[in-house]
């Protein structure tokens, strides 16, 4: 008796140790990623681009300029700008008057780049500012000018496109997933008889779920990428994913179609109306959640996958648009948030800038996790 | 009359059309398999087959080569296949204990307004992107071994094992928690009511019971652990040759192996890396196949 | 119970013999880092040093491998036993994380590369194939040699051959608006972004990526297209020149061999750095 209770305490503790370790694993990765990466967070984190940009821009003041130092600051009339001395990158402008000249200043290319608050000023009409250059050394270089052309850089760091080329990604790879998912489900469910087809599908489906994302990854770069010619783009990053997708869209979309009673079937036929009806009229809306369960996890996954996309998207932060009509397009290539995070650590050893993208990656992937929660309670899955 | 049966003609021709779009989206999978597998199986083995455009190379050299030096045409994953058995035996030696032991809290030990904090806690761990888990263990995991290793780094098989711990703790947990739970109450009534402590029904009745969900849990966890790359890549050091012979040592897995080099192979290199995968995958089937059958003994007993 | 207990066992057993199959204490260890396989630093760090360049000379089994340049300045800066070599411009980058080796007596600065005393250096390198080049791309090799472009490289620390070199006129060029893809080595990539920056400064319509994904992918994927600009650290191989690439010799830099700022070794001869990495040589004691 007495050594059964002592084994008995000691598998208790054991059982509850196992248990903290667990929890406190959680609590160390998440509470890791936030204090390494918060001080990076801000609005202007979201909404900035990750490269810096350099332009050379031009634009002429109406009246007469003037530079005076006020303070901390030289405040420029005639062109309404107020510049700043910055530790870090010397010259740095601090307010831009609402009817500045420079708000539609033009660069090289005949295109608005507009100056603005944050803005670093690297050079005034032939003249370069350094780090080290103070305001009263370029309080002279307003005099006697009406024109400027401005060496003018906009800071990045951001992971706004990040998160576009991750939206896109999302939307296209959800876009082909998910018919192909639902179909093949209904088709398990619905038309196969017990036989060679379903069994092939089935083995198929194994197979694919159990292949490392290295393997789609490797396979989308020879296949999407290289013959069928679509280089690094969200398409082929799109098309690697959906077929790393297909188990998991397939799986929930049968699960969902499962639990569809088969009175509803038999009645819906009974009252004349052909398969096709039934399924389109009563069988998927009452598979609706889970199949929307699936969707959510699918993104999930699709936030969090970086192997399958290293060489089918590309590890270049920007946003996939077309150089030439500037609208958003599938063909071009852009990171995505994990991809990048992943790259900040490998190739600059950036633990801040990886953290920070992470702090954004868990609060996508938490609050889907959530959404998906409350789905499958609210439709007592 | 003509009408009738105008359109029960176009509403069968219609049927058929469905039937067939279904049909097609069905075998997109077995499509898209049988490509990666042709694509993948070809370029493999070419370089074991004779008039190779880019050379030959002994198969059994590859698998039991302890060399990966492209520059001189060596290419042995031999240390590599070594690594990656460790790796993954070490990740599941470690996570199936605390993993079963934590879902026998959840299920049974905990009050229940912990074992509801504690299920979402583990759901939560197992949304996490692996590269996230990878940057943990550069920045803390791989400083941390720094400290005591006898080697020079703290790049090491212990890192992998314990970032792959980690990764694989969350899907055994949920899955061995459903199971437990599935156990029917009247085996655990049973028990209890023969006298048994509540530490013995769980270890002599309940974990029994739920066996063939356990293993499922398992099979899933070696499947994860053996493919995992990027948080692998991070914490493992890479070295391009050496079977590791302490648990400090660095390693190079089969799956790091094919990302490193992928941007830039070409060749016969590239066929070795297409290899690198036939033995990966030949290593996943087999392991499943293993533990697949394990499992089909285990709930015949 | 049984099962669990022999299992148990085989786990303690298991971890006994990989934790006890290591000798003793080896405080003072060289931890070794070199770069991955395709690395233009590496293959010429390999080159000047002849380490890799036959059978006879292989790498020690235990040098760590790390992609990138970055990566290896961090892993060097954090870890008090360890060496490695990285590009001169990242090297001037990190300020004091790293100590920078005296290589033979002769300190790694720009003028002792640019006089030849100091031997680590290597060329940068872009390749392309001229079919698949345009206008965008001639203007941006333009660019490069200008006198602005020079100014711009030796601004990094780059070593530049000046002599020819005209000024460059962004009016001279009528480009379209495009995005072209560069990619290649880590180490060229602060040169080639500088570059890259500067000439989309003059040109706001062009868009230009940069992939560092390696010198062998860079070379790779020029050859292949996916790059217009491909862009190597170290000479391209004879093997490499069949394709019928074009090579462009746009600087020099430097390989600097760094050391953590707490190491006492401040100077190192080349054969020395060549037993480092050929594993002859374990312990920091045996170079002091």
């Amino acid at each position: 008796m007495q050594k059964r209770r002592i084994s008995d305490y000691l598998m208790t503790a054991l059982i509850w140790l196992s248990a903290t370790a667990t929890a406190s694993i959680l609590l160390i990765i998440v509470g890791f990623i936030f204090s390494n990466g918060w001080r990076l967070i801000s609005p202007t984190f979201l909404t900035r681009e990750a490269n810096d940009t350099l332009r050379i821009v031009n634009f002429e003041s109406e009246s007469m300029v003037t530079a005076e130092i006020m303070g901390d600051l030289l405040v420029v009339e005639g062109i309404g700008l107020t510049l700043e001395r910055d530790e870090t990158y010397g010259i740095k402008v601090n307010h831009v008057a609402a009817d500045a000249p420079g708000r539609h200043a033009l660069d090289n290319a005949g295109e608005i780049f507009p100056i603005r608050r944050g803005q670093v000023l690297e050079g005034i009409n032939e003249e370069r500012i350094h780090g080290g250059t103070t305001l009263d050394e370029i309080s002279t270089m307003f005099d006697n000018h009406s024109t400027f052309t401005f060496r003018i850089r906009q800071l990045g760091g951001g992971i706004f496109p990040m998160l576009i080329s991750t939206l896109m990604l999302i939307f296209t790879t959800l876009l082909i997933a998910t018919p192909l998912g639902v179909l093949a489900a209904i088709y398990m469910v619905e038309y196969a008889k017990q036989g060679r087809i379903v069994n092939m599908i089935r083995f198929a489906i194994e197979i694919l779920a159990g292949l490392p994302s290295v393997v789609h990854g490797l396979f989308g770069m020879l296949f999407f990428s290289r013959i069928l010619g679509l280089g690094m783009s969200v398409l082929s990053g799109a098309l690697t994913l959906t077929v790393l997708l297909l188990p998991i869209m397939i799986r929930s979309t049968e699960e969902s179609l499962k639990t569809v009673p088969n009175s509803y079937r038999e009645a819906s036929l009974g009252l004349g109306a052909n398969k096709i009806q039934t399924i389109r009229k009563i069988i998927l809306p009452s598979a609706l959640p889970g199949i929307t369960v699936g969707i959510i996890l699918s993104i999930g996954r699709i936030v969090g996958e970086s192997a399958a996309l290293l060489f089918t998207l590309g590890t270049f932060a920007r946003i996939p648009v077309n150089p030439a009509t500037g609208n958003l397009s599938i063909f071009e290539a852009g990171a995505t948030l994990t991809l990048r995070a992943f790259i900040e650590v490998q190739e600059f050893g950036n633990i801040e800038m990886a953290s920070a993208i992470g702090i954004v990656i868990l609060v996508i992937v938490f609050t889907l996790n959530l959404c998906s929660k409350l789905m499958t309670k609210k439709f007592g899955k | 009359m003509d009408v009738e049966i105008k359109l029960t003609k176009k509403r069968a021709f219609s049927e058929k059309l469905f039937h067939a779009l279904f049909l097609s989206a069905g075998l997109f999978a077995v499509i898209c398999v049988t490509a990666i597998i042709i694509l993948i199986f070809t370029r493999g083995s070419r370089p074991f087959m004779p008039g190779n455009e880019y050379g030959t190379y002994h198969f059994f050299n590859f698998l039991t080569g302890t060399f990966w030096r492209p520059a001189f045409g060596e290419y042995g994953v031999g240390y590599m296949i070594i690594a990656s058995l460790f790796a993954t035996f070490g990740a599941m030696l470690l996570g199936v204990p605390i993993g079963i032991l934590t879902a026998v809290f959840i299920a049974e030990v905990a009050p229940s307004w912990l074992a509801k904090i504690m299920q979402p806690t583990v759901e939560l761990l197992a949304a996490i992107p692996s590269v996230l888990y990878g940057v943990f263990g550069f920045a803390v995991i791989v400083p941390m071994i720094n400290n005591f290793t006898p080697n020079p780094t703290g790049y090491s098989l212990m890192a992998v094992i314990l970032v792959l711990t980690i990764m694989v703790l969350p899907s055994i947990v949920a899955i061995s928690v459903t199971s437990l739970r599935a156990v029917p109450t009247h085996y655990k009534e049973g028990s209890l009511a023969l006298g048994a402590s509540h530490i013995q029904t769980i270890f002599k009745v309940l974990i029994p019971g739920a066996k063939s969900g356990i293993l499922t849990a398992v099979v899933l966890g070696v499947g994860r652990a053996i493919g995992e790359t990027m948080a692998v890549i991070l914490v493992a050091g890479n070295p391009e040759s050496g079977v590791p012979t302490s648990i400090f040592d660095p390693v190079r897995l089969l799956t790091t192996n094919i990302v490193l080099e992928q941007g830039y192979a070409t060749g016969l290199q590239a066929q070795m890396l297409f290899a690198t995968v036939i033995v990966l995958f030949t290593f996943i089937l087999a392991i499943n196949l293993t533990l697949s059958k394990i499992r089909k003994k285990a709930v015949r007993i | 119970m049984k099962r669990i207990k022999l299992l148990s066992l085989f786990m303690l057993g298991f971890a006994v013999f990989l934790v006890a199959c290591d000798s003793g204490d080896n405080t003072g260890a060289i931890a070794v880092v070199s770069r991955e396989e395709g690395s233009g630093a590496r293959g010429a760090f390999e080159e000047l040093v002849d380490v890799n360049t036959e059978e006879a000379n292989t790498m020690t089994d235990a040098a760590i491998i790390q992609s990138g340049n970055g990566v290896v300045a961090g892993f060097v800066a954090d870890n008090q036993a360890a060496i490695g070599y990285i590009s001169f411009a990242t090297f001037i980058e990190r300020g004091d994380a790293l100590v920078g080796l005296y290589v033979d007596g002769v300190e790694p600065t720009t003028a002792n590369m640019l006089s030849g005393a100091y031997t680590l250096v290597r060329p940068f390198n872009f390749v392309y194939m001229p079919e698949n080049i345009g206008i965008v791309e001639e203007a941006f090799i333009a660019f490069a040699a200008s006198t602005d472009g020079l100014a711009i490289l030796e601004g990094l620390g780059a070593v530049v051959d000046t002599s020819g070199a005209m000024a460059f006129h962004s009016s001279d060029w009528d480009l379209p608006a495009q995005t072209i893809a560069f990619g290649g080595s880590t180490s060229t990539e602060a040169t080639a972004t500088a570059l890259m920056e500067e000439f989309t400064a003059l040109f706001p319509q062009v868009e230009i990526t940069y992939n560092a994904s390696g010198s062998g992918a860079g070379i790779v994927g020029a050859q292949e297209g996916t790059y217009a600009l491909g862009f190597a650290s170290r000479e391209i191989r004879d093997t490499e020149l069949e394709s019928g690439i074009h090579v462009v010799q746009y600087c020099v830099d430097g390989i600097v061999i760094v050391v953590n700022p707490a190491n006492t070794v401040t100077n190192l001869t080349v054969e020395q750095i060549r037993a480092i990495y050929l594993g002859e040589v374990t312990d920091w004691s045996e170079v002091q």
